[in-house]
């Protein structure tokens, strides 16, 4: 096994220096993009106040805003090279802190939406994959809706139905203790997995009809393979690879629409802080935030490579074969 | 018996007017037309056809595996069984006793299995013989496809094996269950030519030494008659010829028959297509009800053709549906190979 | 000088704010007359609440009082500091920390009440009170109230329990901003030892107040308790524990407030106000508000140069329809800049002058006589606007069609909705505007506290140059107006005081440096179980919640 170890060790390397690359790249990007945008840092953290030139100044200095852009950024690398992610403008405190205390808001959301996504939504493309007739054409027809919609207005109408017509749910903020805050989660995961749910119950569907059509589900079956072995074996066991690709992608997507789902629902996630931040230039954290979602998107993309080579010999790590 | 059956004895399988239709576009349509013919214990049956003559689709209708919806008439019998109404613990015993081998082994191998998984997983689900018993048989049986390092391909995908290799594998993994009837369709034409003789002596020697039956699905004339002590001919879904195989090639029944038999290059031969007979091949469903099937494509086409379709008749120990089989007897091979 | 720049959000969300309103229930056109006055508070509570979750329009940012300058701060702050002085909720200033006399005019005597004691049950001591004030022009700190003590000259206790502000010259004002955030008190030790993180999320805080500070998650609440050994016996609050937390759109709040995820809001241009009005889980009460929509005129070299130009404007806008589309109903028509409700002292003296003004009506006929009379037919002007904004988009618009209803033509110049503050900050972005649009308040209830930034030459926010003499030419009052309001800091009746702001407003109402649009009123909306908020805009700047509670 010594040469694989070495191409999964190579490939391991080559993703992590892809990684460094594209942080140190979204870093500049991001950095010069909120620096460029209009406004200025100074006016969100007054409100616009007109201040007095020497507290003027003293902000100025603290935040190295007096300072070209360049520079800047210089200060910001180095100090993030050594962990420091810096200050909020607005909160006055640190960067990190801010971030790890937003992280579990949206990581609970995501992973709840990804629940339902997997559960439901490739349940139910398994079951439409297999049985035809009134659950599969409701099911097509119900997908077919839901695809198209957007998390924000399937947020809107989960509010109305569910908190404000039914008040079964909360509609707004995070809750106290784990029961308070799945349900507090459950509108804002239902919205955020809606349509990535219908995707997957789709391309489940699409995928566990192709599989069942395979040549070598005849082989088995010309076996006298049972039903049950025979799917769970050879039709599921193949969809899977699709239904892996297809699953792993949209749990990737929900980290970056989540913020759409945090606002509506008032959520003190990562998504709706870089909304906010973004708009009152708090730089710093526009940086941290976004530097932890593209970490995060780049090993989310790392590991369905790995699941997908695990799932298809036919694949190696680092070369995605179709 | 109305059959060209030199010997006695209670036939393995026997198809008796089976007629399968599918569902196309909403009606059904007939892929096979009244087909009837029987294998021995032990014997090889050839059958041979052009592409879209039902060989295929007789294989399947025999094993069951036709597309949901398809209707059948007719009757199969398997050691005496129908094997139409069989179920349950019936039809998986059958399905242990029929093995079937397909022409493209890579497209009827599961890509993300083992290729011991593949072997074994009739034998461990059905027969529940333990893992390692399975896995011993599985490595004995490959050794005697001519493949040594059975124990290194059991670890192995199907996308590491060569075709030749994985149809060896298959044709080993057919007789895992001990069989007593192998339905081999084209075997051998998804491989190269060298890869192919050898395919063909490994299945011919065993099938011999184990002496299963068999029936040999193939378009080639000459390898059904190298292989086979019988052959039956199908054109459009119907029976068209049934004969010793070593009198096929030289003297045909049938102007179809004849027209293959020119066509085809000897074994030997490069595997080129020759396209001799003119015209399109027809399927079941287009063929015309009262009317020879080959009568558009039959150089011999007479009046006589287009009345009626002709029912199989026997003629020189053989059976033929031919309305001027008589007539043409012994006309049909001079002609052709002048 | 305290301002607010623009509360109008973003409507991002106004089409799905539709759907909730046909959803859940009918509307119902017009408002609250403007014409009466409206109570400053709610009837008290009665019954003890153990949580109340109160909205504000975003999360709060800190939690310090020098650097409390918008509503989510201000609402916070005010009820878990107290100030030297203290504006009742009818804008009356009193008594707060402290008692103020004046030995003579330059010199304020601040004598502490006895028995104050911090949450940990420290004692107040002068050297708080000098340290929570000079907190406030501490350079390195960088707050946002240092330009309120510019005629302080010391600051210096002067016995045990007295403070005294030695002024470089009179300054009654500084008395009602005593009254206010900057006249907040923090405990000096407890300050000192949290550094930097005092008023962060990091750090912990220390004041006086009836409600004290219990925890703080950015993104999710600052969470508030009761404090039981309050230092003043005759106040004990009904509710335990108050939630402050961001209420992210008009959407998402109105669904909280009516289903009891949010308990109260002191709401603003509220696009569901309609819908919640005839919900019978929330109860909507008006207040007297102390601000001021309007549109500031920042260039007088172009066709506002001309007064004529800018008094037939303000003719021809049709101030009902803005109050109607905007507000729902719940603001008044202007007399004046300032609002009815800043009428903190020197009360009849305001009332009568303010009586006797005209309300500012259209009269698009006088309108265009004057646009004759000023020789302005065709002339354009260019508003600074943001569509995103829709409050701000809806005035702008409505301030084009009244320009070209009269003979002009109105260019809109429109920037992103956070762009919208460089008006305000960057005199870069003014180049080639003449005008904008603004809500502004003041940090007390007196009609000088937002006059400041607009009439003085240095205001932060007379951005035109009003009152330099020879910039305006033809307004009437031009430097007088600024002669007069210098007089009026100076002068130590209340009533002779508020006489020479009366005549200030009067000049300014003709001259027009800013045109007065609208004045809303206070929007209080909670769950109808609750009562006993504060009805008026000092919850800003006062402790709104002592007698919040339940009902009946």
């Amino acid at each position: 096994m010594g040469p694989a170890e070495s191409v999964h060790l190579r490939f391991f390397v080559r993703r992590l220096a892809m990684l460094l690359v594209s942080l140190l790249v979204a870093s500049f990007v991001i950095f010069a993009a909120i620096y460029l945008a209009p406004g200025n840092p100074i006016a969100a953290l007054s409100g616009g106040r007109s201040l007095p030139p020497d507290s003027l100044h003293v902000l100025e200095a603290r935040y190295h805003l007096d300072q070209p852009f360049i520079v800047q950024y210089w200060y910001w690398l180095s100090n993030a090279f050594h962990g420091n992610l810096g200050i909020s403008i607005t909160l006055r405190e640190n960067v990190s802190d801010l971030i790890a205390s937003r992280i579990s808001t949206t990581a609970g959301l995501v992973l709840y939406s990804s629940i339902l996504i997997i559960v439901i939504g490739v349940g139910l493309g398994i079951l439409s994959g297999f049985k035809r007739g009134l659950l599969d054409t409701s099911t097509l027809v119900i997908t077919a809706i839901s695809a198209s919609l957007p998390a924000f207005v399937a947020a809107i109408v989960l509010i109305l139905v569910f908190a404000v017509q039914l008040q079964w749910f909360p509609s707004l903020g995070n809750g106290v203790g784990f029961i308070d805050q799945v349900r507090h989660l459950t509108l804002p995961a239902f919205a955020l997995a809606v349509s990535s749910l219908a995707i997957v119950a789709r391309v489940t569907r699409a995928a566990i009809r192709e599989e069942a059509r395979r040549e070598h589900v005849q082989t088995a079956v010309s076996r006298g393979i049972p039903t049950a072995e025979l799917i769970r074996r050879h039709v599921l066991r193949n969809a899977a690879i699709p239904i892996t690709t297809i699953s792993g992608i949209t749990v990737a997507s929900l980290i970056a629409v989540a913020a759409v789902v945090e606002v509506v629902f008032g959520l003190a996630g990562l998504g709706a802080y870089l909304v906010q931040s973004a708009q009152s230039k708090d730089l710093a954290v526009v940086q941290g935030i976004s530097l932890l979602l593209v970490t995060t998107f780049v090993v989310m993309n790392v590991l369905v490579d790995v699941l997908y080579a695990v799932l298809d010999p036919r694949v190696s790590l680092g070369s995605r074969a179709q | 018996m109305n059959r060209a059956e030199p010997a006695a004895g209670a036939p393995l399988l026997e198809l008796e007017g089976v007629t399968v239709r599918l569902p196309v576009e909403g009606s059904m349509q007939a892929v096979l037309q009244d087909v009837s013919f029987a294998i021995r214990p032990g014997e090889a049956l050839g059958l041979v056809g052009e592409s879209g003559s039902g060989k295929s689709m007789t294989a399947r209708a025999i094993d069951r595996l036709l597309p949901p919806g398809a209707a059948v008439t007719g009757r199969v019998r398997f050691g005496g069984r129908d094997v139409m109404t069989l179920s349950g613990a019936d039809l998986k015993r059958f399905r242990g006793e029929v093995a079937m081998i397909f022409q493209d082994p890579r497209a009827h191998t599961n890509p993300v299995r083992r290729i011991g998984d593949f072997m074994t997983e009739a034998l461990r689900t059905n027969a529940r013989v333990p893992m390692d018993e399975a896995a011993r048989r599985a490595v004995d049986l490959l050794a005697s496809v001519g493949i040594e390092d059975g124990d290194r391909r059991l670890r192995q995908y199907p996308h590491e094996l060569s075709g030749g290799l994985l149809q060896r594998v298959m044709i080993a993994t057919a007789l895992l269950t001990r069989p007593r009837l192998l339905l081999a369709d084209e075997p051998t034409t998804a491989l190269d030519v060298t890869t192919q003789a050898e395919v063909l002596a490994i299945l011919d020697n065993l099938r011999s030494e184990l002496s299963l039956a068999m029936l040999f699905i193939t378009h080639n004339l000459e390898l059904a008659a190298a292989i086979c002590d019988r052959t039956v001919v199908m054109y459009a879904g119907q029976v068209v010829e049934v004969r010793e195989s070593n009198r096929l090639h030289d003297q045909p029944l049938h102007p179809y028959t004849a027209a293959l038999a020119a066509a085809r290059p000897s074994i030997d031969a490069t595997a080129h297509r020759l396209t001799a007979i003119p015209g399109r091949p027809l399927s079941a469903f287009e063929a015309p009800a009262e009317a020879c099937a080959f009568t558009a494509r039959c150089p011999y086409a007479a009046d006589v053709c287009r009345e009626r379709r002709p029912a199989l008749v026997e003629l020189d120990g053989g059976l033929t549906r031919c309305a001027r089989a008589r007539e043409l007897f012994g006309r049909l091979e001079v002609e052709l190979h002048a | 000088m305290n301002r607010k720049l623009t509360t109008h959000r973003v409507m991002a969300v106004a089409g799905v704010v539709g759907l909730l309103a046909t959803a859940c229930g009918g509307r119902t056109a017009g408002g609250p007359s403007g014409g009466q006055q409206q109570a400053v508070t709610t009837k008290a509570g009665t019954k003890p609440v153990d949580k109340v979750v109160w909205a504000v329009y975003r999360d709060v940012n800190s939690l310090d009082p020098i650097f409390a300058f918008d509503y989510p701060e201000n609402t916070t702050d005010s009820l878990l500091y107290e100030s030297l002085l203290r504006q009742g909720a009818d804008g009356s200033l009193g008594p707060g920390l402290a008692t103020l006399s004046y030995p003579d005019q330059s010199t304020m005597v601040f004598t502490l009440k006895p028995g104050v004691t911090f949450w940990d049950g420290n004692p107040l001591t002068t050297d708080d009170v000098v340290y929570s004030l000079n907190r406030n022009t501490d350079p390195a700190l960088a707050g946002f109230y240092s330009a309120v003590f510019s005629r302080v000259q010391s600051i210096a206790a002067t016995g045990t329990n007295e403070v005294t502000i030695k002024l470089k010259q009179p300054d009654y004002w500084l008395a009602s901003e005593m009254g206010s955030i900057p006249g907040m008190i923090i405990e000096k030790k407890f300050a000192q030892a949290q550094g930097s993180n005092y008023g962060t999320p990091a750090g912990k805080i220390m004041g006086t107040g009836a409600f004290k500070f219990e925890s703080w998650k950015p993104g999710v609440a600052v969470v508030i308790v009761r404090n039981d050994s309050y230092w003043n016996p005759a106040v004990k609050p009904l509710v335990r524990e108050m939630d402050i937390k961001g209420a992210p759109n008009d959407a998402s709040l109105t669904s909280a407030l009516l289903t009891g995820g949010i308990n109260g809001v002191y709401a603003q241009a509220l696009t569901t106000l309609d819908q919640l009005k005839t919900n019978k889980a929330v109860t909507v009460t008006y207040g007297p508000g102390w601000y001021t929509d309007a549109f500031i005129v920042s260039d007088l070299k172009g066709a506002l140069g001309d007064v004529r130009v800018r008094q037939a404007l303000s003719l021809a806008l049709d101030r009902k329809g803005l109050i109607d589309a905007i507000y729902k109903g719940t603001a008044t028509l202007p007399k004046w800049i300032s609002n009815r409700g800043t009428f903190g002292y020197g009360k009849s003296v305001f009332e009568a002058a303010y009586a006797a003004a005209p309300d500012m009506t259209q009269n698009l006929a006088k309108a265009k006589q004057l646009i004759i009379d000023a020789g302005a037919t065709g002339k354009s002007i260019t508003i600074g606007m943001s569509s995103e904004l829709t409050g701000i988009s809806i005035e702008a618009n409505a301030l084009k069609a009244a320009a070209e209803a009269i003979g002009m033509k109105a260019t809109l110049h429109s920037v992103s909705a956070q762009n919208f503050i460089n008006f305000f900050i960057d005199p870069k972005a003014r180049v080639g505007i003449d005008g904008f649009f603004t809500l502004n308040y003041g940090d007390y209830a007196g009609p000088e506290s937002l006059l400041a930034t607009l009439i003085p030459p240095d205001g932060s926010q007379n951005f035109d140059g009003y009152g330099v003499q020879g910039t305006d030419p033809q307004a009437a009052n031009d430097s007088k107006a600024f002669t007069l309001f210098d007089e009026a800091r100076s002068t130590a009746d209340p009533n002779a005081r508020a006489q020479k702001v009366a005549d200030v407003e009067k000049m300014i109402a003709t001259d027009l440096p800013w045109i007065p649009v609208l004045q809303p009123l206070i929007v209080l909306i909670t769950s109808s179980n609750l009562t006993g908020a504060y009805a008026s805009f000092a919850y800003m700047f006062a402790p709104w919640a002592d007698k919040l509670g339940g009902t009946g």
